[in-house]
């Protein structure tokens, strides 16, 4: 489970990012995180990757695998810890960050040797994932040589590559083509149903939110505006002006 | 670090020395100079040392015996030098003969030196060698020294015979001068030294920061990802440490062979050209110099290569 309680972040520069945040999300839960461009939503997730600190509040995330369960408490995390607490997230980025000079293969089995794992079972752990984002024949190409759909998927496998039981996916589909977007974000609800892993996309595309019909948490400025199953909040000028924001 | 992580941050650096050959060849050369530098000044500050010694000039003086003292006269005299337990440390007797040989030892690579004495002839003269305690009281010791005094018996061409008095010792040299003005060099290339070693330190240091900061640049994204799928500090800095340890140690290796190359050379000139100046053999300080060179290496290397990416590493507290 992830908690955010009252948290707030303020920038350096005195920008507040996110103001007195509250947010719950159970394992195994599918999440969108929406809002327009600069409402937020990157600040939670880099809060949540321990990439940058609360300035006040806390989050903390409890982590099942199938053999234990691990608590952390974000805000007491020591930094030697960091590197462990991040091994249970994977992480999807709009601009896929694949490494160019490395193949499909590489760029999976790198993962799972910065962990610690042994040459065999690095070979039969990719071979699996790529199975599992459809992308067994492309084990040997390059990232230019593929789709930004297929680059994104080497992305996705690579953040399930440690057996993380949370990802986080922000913007995966903001430089790939909508039909491909479908793809990306049917492989993400597949990953939440047969694995049961929490998956947390943040994205400013409406329709597909609407789509896919599932729990969509909208921010706003800095605040959680909206948290809803279904379709896609949208905040007019008529309902800031008459109240009705939560 | 398990194996797989040795293994791979072993071909990680050597990747990364590859990629990045120009400048790693830049700093190496660097470092290779810098060591030159040091090697050289320490293999000069070593030589005059020895020449110090060799020469006994430090702290001892040669009181030179008159020609015709007997073996018992020379023990009278060596007892009263002893007896000056507040000015003398230790004595040594060399005899006319043992002062040759040690010559001819000394310079036994030239035996045309010798060559021209006539059967039987020595210049040399007997002496004593004495190590004294305090340099400020020289003089004294020297006036003392002149003041030894022995009872001799001489017979007359008639048969009488009478004693006189004797004072073998003829001259006194100490060296204290020339020995001042070669401590002095050899403290002025001493100073250089540490000096350079300083240099040495703050330049290599500086080299492989900016050779691995490049390298740490260009991989700036991946160490990005590393971090983001939980690769620890140290599986992320091994490679570039290695790097830097890689460098060190190149550099280290190609010094020494260059410092071996110059020195015999330059050992060669000398010995051949200014005889009296002994010049130590590279072999008794070449395990020493090689141990520094690549010591110094390797803690370049690692705290190069640890300051140059640690700042890519730190965690928001
Ligand atoms: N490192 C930063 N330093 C200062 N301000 C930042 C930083 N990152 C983001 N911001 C600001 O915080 C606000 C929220 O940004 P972000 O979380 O990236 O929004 P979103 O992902 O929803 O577009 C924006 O006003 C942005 O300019
Ligand atoms: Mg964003």
């Amino acid at each position: 489970m992830i908690e955010f309680k009252n948290v707030t972040k303020k920038y350096q520069n005195g920008t507040v990012a996110l103001d007195n945040v509250n947010l719950k999300i159970n394992d195994g839960e599918f999440v969108f995180i929406v809002g327009e461009s600069g409402a937020g939503k990157s600040t939670l997730t880099k809060l949540l990757l321990r990439e940058e600190t609360v300035t006040s509040g806390q989050i903390t995330v409890t982590a099942k695998t199938n053999e234990k369960t691990e608590y952390f408490d974000l805000g007491n995390l020591s930094a030697s810890k960091i590197p462990y607490y991040r091994r249970k997230l994977g992480v999807v980025f709009q601009d896929f960050r694949l490494f160019p000079d490395k193949t499909v293969y590489e760029n999976i089995a790198f993962v799972l040797r910065v962990v610690g794992k042994s040459p065999r079972t690095v070979k039969r752990n990719v071979q699996t994932l790529l199975k599992r984002v459809n992308l067994a024949d492309k084990a040997s190409c390059y990232p230019d040589e593929l789709s930004g759909g297929e680059q994104q998927r080497v992305a996705l496998a690579r953040a399930l590559a440690n057996d993380s039981s949370i990802i986080i996916a922000d913007e995966p589909t903001g430089n790939i083509d909508p039909v491909m977007s479908y793809d990306i974000m049917n492989l993400l609800i597949y990953i939440q149903q047969k694995f049961g892993k929490t998956v947390i996309v943040v994205t400013h595309e409406k329709e597909l939110v609407d789509y896919f019909k599932q729990r969509v948490v909208t921010i706003k400025r800095g605040k959680i505006v909206d948290d809803r199953v279904g379709t896609m909040f949208e905040t007019s000028e008529q309902e800031e002006a008459s109240g009705k924001i939560i | 670090m398990n194996n797989f992580s040795f293994s791979y941050s072993v071909t990680q650096s050597l990747k990364g020395l590859w990629r990045n050959r120009v400048m790693s060849l830049a700093s190496i050369l660097v470092l290779v100079s810098c060591m030159l530098v040091l090697g050289t000044f320490y293999a000069l500050n070593l030589n005059i040392n020895y020449n110090l010694d060799d020469l006994t000039l430090l702290n001892e003086v040669a009181a030179f015996v008159d020609e015709d003292c007997t073996g018992e006269e020379i023990e009278q005299v060596r007892q009263q030098i002893v007896a000056m337990d507040d000015l003398v440390n230790d004595v040594e007797y060399i005899s006319k003969e043992m002062a040759l040989e040690a010559e001819k030892e000394k310079f036994k690579d030239y035996p045309a030196l010798f060559a021209t004495l006539q059967d039987g002839a020595n210049p040399y003269r007997a002496s004593f060698m004495i190590t004294y305690k305090d340099a400020s009281l020289i003089e004294d010791l020297e006036y003392k020294l002149g003041q030894i005094s022995i009872e001799r018996t001489v017979v007359a061409e008639d048969g009488t015979e009478s004693v006189t008095l004797v004072y073998p010792v003829d001259k006194v040299t100490s060296y204290t001068e020339i020995a001042e003005t070669l401590e002095n060099l050899r403290d002025g290339v001493r100073n250089v030294l540490l000096g350079f070693m300083a240099i040495l330190f703050v330049v290599s240091m500086f080299i492989i920061v900016n050779t691995i900061r490049i390298a740490v640049f260009t991989r700036q994204k991946e160490i990005a990802v590393m971090r983001y799928v939980g690769a620890t500090n140290g599986y992320i800095i091994t490679p570039f440490v290695f790097e830097g340890i890689f460098m060190g140690l190149i550099a280290g290796i190609l010094a020494f062979l260059v410092e071996w190359l110059i020195y015999d050379r330059a050992a060669a000139i000398i010995t051949s050209q200014y005889r009296i100046f002994s010049v130590v053999g590279f072999g008794s300080f070449a395990l020493l110099l090689a141990f520094s060179f690549l010591l110094i290496g390797l803690f370049a290397g690692v705290s190069g290569s640890m300051i140059s990416i640690a700042r890519y590493l730190k965690e928001k507290e």
